[in-house]
């Protein structure tokens, strides 16, 4: 079954080093890596492409801020994944005390905080990075069946191929995915 | 078939009978499918398929090179561009005791250009040489810099602005709303001009600082109902028009703008899909 190689993984706790000493470059990467896994979880708690791109942009910066409490034993990942929850909820309090105004105090609101989005929003963040590791004829077949809701036989006719491409493609797709989010769960909390 | 194999099929199906029927099997070998459950519902979240706007990478490094300094700029600049300002009160009040107009313009052209002064400053300092960037700036130089090419940005729109009025000077408009840029556009400024026709409403857009749209984009008009989100894609909303890049757009409505008074201006690419992209740069509110 795929995983995520090892190469992949070193490759992340490289940069870890680099992004606590203070390598601006590894801001980059980092970001090129996990954006889409941050956006998804900001998306998700936010529900809204422009808040949820604030949160990434204000979890970005947070993390540099605070570079030096990164511990690589715990891993950049989990590590990302808890400012950007974080940043998320900011976002979601500072919104809604926008709308309501200083009367309706949403800061630290049980609904928000428990919220089962919330929940599970490290299972957002594990399939969104599987997603983005997927190869792009596989991802746009996972992406037109299940967010699209199409059938392989329209797949194939948006794609112009063979109905067989796309069932082979989905069935390699959905093996990866199950491989990585397996890897995934192995190397984060 | 190994249960790995039925896992696959069972994901991959587009049939709801096979699902059941491989969720039947799966289950006799005693097999959960709840994660895979989990799994595809996620895979319907809008939030998996979206991709961040492609400046955003460059707003976060451009805060990251600049060690605070260009949060500061826009900081700065945010009272220009943040805040929807109160219902129309200068733009309406301008418009329906003309002499005022110019004088109201001019003021705003200033503002504009001071904000247009800064986005570019900002611009080069974050998205020109790394180098550059990480050079150390006497803030005092920098806010006279600032300055200085604020004001020959402010006369040039200043000067935008009071020729335009003259040639208006013929169209006698309702009203006007200023529009309010969006973190996708800052340093853009808005003002829609309206006037009530027996067919519907005619709207004059003059748009400033907007980014140049590449060749597969262009911007579109929108107007929706109170209480809208117009940042959601999905959200209802009333096209009014589309245009190219900054300067005048002609636009009109068929419904009266008290039906629809939530006013957003979106950068939209150019394939084939009617809907908003939910990528707000300007927005605003008419008080009709």
């Amino acid at each position: 079954m795929p995983s995520i190689d090892d190469d992949r993984e070193r490759r992340i706790d490289a940069l870890a080093t680099r992004f606590r000493s203070g390598d601006t470059e590894a801001v980059r990467e980092l970001y090129r890596e996990m954006g889409g896994a941050a956006y998804a979880v900001a998306f998700r708690v936010l529900g809204n492409r422009v808040h949820a791109e604030d949160a990434v942009q204000q979890a970005f910066l947070s993390a540099w801020k605070s570079r030096e409490t990164l511990d690589p034993a715990r891993g950049l990942r989990f590590w990302m994944f808890s400012i950007v929850k974080r940043a998320a909820l900011d976002v979601a309090r500072h919104e809604r005390l926008r709308a309501h105004g200083p009367v309706d105090d949403t800061i630290g609101h049980p609904a928000l905080v428990e919220s089962p989005e919330l929940e599970r929003a490290d299972e957002v963040w594990k399939v969104r990075e599987a997603v983005d590791l997927l190869p792009s004829e596989e991802r746009t077949v996972v992406r037109l069946q299940h967010f699209e809701g199409l059938t392989h036989a329209q797949i194939a006719d948006r794609l112009d191929v063979a109905v067989g491409t796309v069932k082979s493609r989905s069935h390699r797709a959905h093996q990866r995915l199950a491989g990585y989010l397996r890897s995934l769960r192995e190397v984060t909390p | 078939m190994t249960d790995d194999e039925l896992v696959f099929e069972y994901l991959s199906t587009d049939s709801d009978g096979d699902r059941a029927h491989y969720q039947h099997l799966l289950r006799e070998r005693g097999v959960d499918t709840a994660e895979l459950d989990m799994l595809n519902a996620n895979l319907t979240d809008p939030g998996m398929w979206h991709e961040p706007s492609a400046d955003l990478e460059e707003l976060i490094m451009a805060e990251v090179y600049g060690e605070g300094e260009a949060e500061t700029h826009r900081m700065e600049a945010r009272p220009l561009v943040a805040p929807t300002p109160p219902p129309t009160a200068m733009g309406v009040a301008a418009d329906r005791f003309g002499a005022d107009r110019v004088g109201v313009e001019r003021v705003a052209a200033e503002r504009v250009g001071i904000g247009v002064a800064e986005h570019i400053a900002s611009a080069s300092s974050t998205l020109g040489d790394r180098d550059q960037r990480r050079k150390t700036r006497s803030p005092g130089r920098s806010r006279a810099a600032f300055r200085w090419v604020g004001a020959v940005a402010a006369g040039l729109v200043a000067g935008i602005f009071v020729g335009r009025v003259a040639f208006d000077r013929g169209v006698s408009f309702d009203g006007s709303t200023t529009l309010a840029a969006t973190r996708l556009a800052p340093g853009a400024t808005g003002t829609l001009r309206f006037k009530a026709e027996d067919a519907g409403v005619r709207l004059q857009l003059d748009a400033t600082g907007l980014p140049e749209p590449k060749a597969d984009q262009f911007y579109a008009a929108w107007l929706a109902a109170e209480g809208t989100d117009v940042n959601r894609p999905d959200a209802p909303l009333l096209s009014i028009g589309t245009f190219s890049r900054s300067g005048q757009a002609a636009l009109w409505s068929g419904v009266t703008l008290d039906q629809a008074p939530i006013v957003s201006v979106t950068l939209e690419q150019r394939d084939g899909n009617p809907a908003s992209s939910g990528q707000v740069v300007l927005q605003g509110r008419v008080s009709a």
